[in-house]
């Protein structure tokens, strides 16, 4: 088991570094000059932009540039007014020791502003996520059980028909229903920003529909997948000699069927897990939810490349990260694959 | 039962097997799936409304799909034309119908991009392997980690896109799925014999890919051109209400929903109308996807 999960963690290195060099190269690919979103200054001099150009280690190749990005420029001396002689030294600690650069739109630390975004994001995705799995394995498991009745013949339809609805269009319909017509809930935003001393249940009023229509995706899928699972391990051999022991129907679902259905589901898992961060954007624009997704679309409008630069290697890590977490889910559960 | 009579009996079924290929029992179970048929219809429906629509709908209701009209702004279906018109009084049932054409035309042709790369990498890949499949895997495991609404998010602001680089962004960033699937069904082909056979009487490394592994790779082609078809949909309209896609005043579902999004409680037609259509044509690529995948998968039960 050790010796998979080093092999695993190993595995993922050159992934890691894939990111980074894939994002740095689109970063490099943008038009559109830092230095003048930095300064946007009309009054700014050919030299002032130089020397800053300098200080920013713009003026540096592709090359040394990365290298300054994944490892900081704190070693070297900055040649800041351009005579060929180093001055001072840089301020950059690199992404390798957590450093992920200053936005240009915020002047602040990225690593800070994304820091402080992801709670309201995990409160949205990771809640969605429960709910999903949490409604949609019974979903699934009671389709496949009372296969082709009515139950399923609707649960299947809803799977497909929850898969096919843009999620931010039923956002809007829910919108104009709830909030415009009837005025049950609230309309955008995550609390009362008038009433600080809103309690927590209020709170919870401003996540139902942004939850509801990211879990519904979710319940759709797992609930598909569930069904397929369950379906297969019940024309399975095993279960045809428990039924010909003559044990009870709920014992066979829940001591033989289940726990060979819900292995496969730790694999969905991972990428569940991994697109926390980014699986809302487009969810948290229709309810401007302050979080990460909100941030990184800011940030594409206002071209600020160390901010996307930024989330899209976090988002990328917490994804190896839970596909890592799913592969040893996986392997602890069932023995056949670390044994492959 | 007399022995002629036996004979002739065997001899129908060898008749009735023999003028059945692969291809055409997959028809016959298709043809048979009547959720499947329904979903195809109304595919090819909106397909040729959207396509060859506008011109007659233009000339009978005398709309034209430009034309504004301040006065006659967000008109409720039946009042203004037979939708109504939108925020600036332009008619909405022929908007819609230009709008499929863009939507439905980036579908089709970044579907079948992304197809085309997936299909010709994985093949290539996996009929080599050595260390051009390292290198590939280990790209696309990584272009797999980056969420992909952010790489999207990253190409959309590189190339602002029209119509015609959307295409090409959504193309080269889904090919990955494909080439997954293609990439392991060639991995299993390559251990039959009649590779080997191909191969003792000389058969060249082209000649391979193209006549025997290709052919092979179809069924999953299509299933794959069909689902991605459905997807690229939701992810087109999913980029224009970011206001990334394809930009107004070229009409397309995603777009106009993100106009619509402003003028909800004066034309809540105009919500209505764009996600409906985006709904029912996502709905049916799945269900003709799904249907194609029992009818190809010989291993699925058939006519279940």
């Amino acid at each position: 088991m050790q010796v998979y999960v080093i092999r695993r963690l190993i595995q993922s290195i050159p992934t890691l570094f894939g990111i980074t060099l894939i994002s740095f190269l689109m970063m490099l690919a943008a038009p559109g000059d830092p230095v003048t979103l930095i300064t946007f200054n009309p009054t700014a001099t050919a030299e002032g932009t130089a020397q800053l150009r300098r200080q920013l280690g713009l003026d540096q190749p592709p090359l040394v540039q990365y290298v300054y990005w994944l490892i900081g420029n704190d070693w070297v001396k900055i040649d800041v007014d351009g005579d060929g002689v180093g001055d001072v030294y840089g301020t950059r600690h690199g992404f390798l020791r957590g450093d992920l650069g200053q936005s240009l739109q915020h002047k602040r630390s990225v690593l800070d502003l994304i820091v402080e975004r992801v709670p309201a994001t995990l409160k949205l995705t990771l809640t969605s996520l429960i709910v999903g799995y949490v409604v949609g394995i019974p979903l699934g498991i009671l389709s496949a059980i009372r296969s082709r009745t009515w139950f399923d013949q609707v649960t299947r339809v809803f799977s497909v028909v929850g898969n096919a609805i843009p999620a931010f269009w039923l956002a809007l319909l829910m919108i104009i229903v709830f909030s415009v017509n009837l005025g049950w809930l609230p309309m955008s935003g995550m609390r009362d920003i008038t009433r600080p001393d809103a309690s927590g249940l209020d709170q919870i009023r401003y996540m139902i529909m942004p939850v509801f229509v990211l879990a519904l995706g979710i319940i759709a899928t797992v609930s598909r997948y569930m069904r397929a699972e369950v379906m297969e391990v019940l024309g399975q051999d095993y279960v045809r000699t428990a039924r010909a022991k003559g044990l009870q129907n709920r014992t066979i679902v829940v001591h033989h069927v289940l726990r060979n259905a819900l292995i496969p589901i730790a694999a969905l898992l991972g990428p569940a897990l991994g697109s926390l961060l980014g699986g809302a954007v487009i969810i948290e624009q229709v309810f401007a939810w302050p979080g990460m997704g909100r941030l990184v679309v800011n940030g594409v409008f206002q071209r600020d490349y160390p901010l996307i630069m930024g989330s899209v290697v976090l988002g990328a890590v917490l994804y190896i990260l839970g596909v890592l977490f799913s592969d040893i889910l996986y392997a602890w559960i069932d023995p056949r694959i670390r044994l492959e | 039962m007399s022995a002629d009579a036996r004979v002739l009996v065997l001899d129908d079924e060898e008749q009735f097997h023999k003028s059945r290929s692969f291809w055409m029992d997959a028809v016959r179970h298709f043809r048979r799936d009547r959720l499947s048929m329904l979903s195809l219809a109304v595919l090819l429906l909106l397909t040729l409304a959207c396509f060859f629509g506008p011109p007659i709908v233009e000339k009978v209701l005398h709309v034209d799909v430009s034309r504004t009209d301040l006065i006659h702004r967000n008109l409720p279906p039946g009042e203004g034309g037979l939708l109504g018109t939108d925020q600036l009084g332009r008619d909405h049932l022929i908007r819609l119908l230009y709008g499929g054409q863009v939507s439905l035309a980036v579908a089709y042709l970044a579907s079948l991009v992304s197809i085309t790369i997936g299909v010709v990498v994985g093949i290539v890949t996996a009929y080599y392997g050595g260390v051009v499949d390292d290198a590939v895997m280990w790209f696309i495991n990584t272009l797999e980690s980056v969420p992909t609404i952010f790489l999207l998010l990253i190409a959309a602001t590189i190339w602002s896109p029209s119509a015609q680089v959307l295409i090409l962004i959504l193309g080269a960033l889904g090919w990955v799925t494909t080439c997954r699937l293609v990439r392991g069904q060639v991995l299993s082909l390559k251990a039959n014999e009649f590779m080997l056979a191909a191969r003792a009487i000389g058969a060249r490394d082209w000649w391979m890919m193209l006549s025997h592994i290709f052919p092979n790779t179809i069924s999953l082609v299509v299933i794959s051109l069909t689902i991605n078809a459905g997807s690229l949909i939701l992810v087109e309209s999913g980029l224009s209400y970011l206001g990334l896609g394809v930009q107004p005043p070229t009409p397309t579902w995603g777009n106009m929903l993100t106009e619509a999004r402003s003028y909800f409680v004066q034309g809540t037609h105009l919500v209505i109308w764009p996600g409906l259509l985006i709904s029912l044509t996502v709905l049916c690529f799945y269900l003709v996807g799904d249907g194609l995948r029992d009818a190809l998968d010989p291993r699925s039960v058939r006519g279940r």
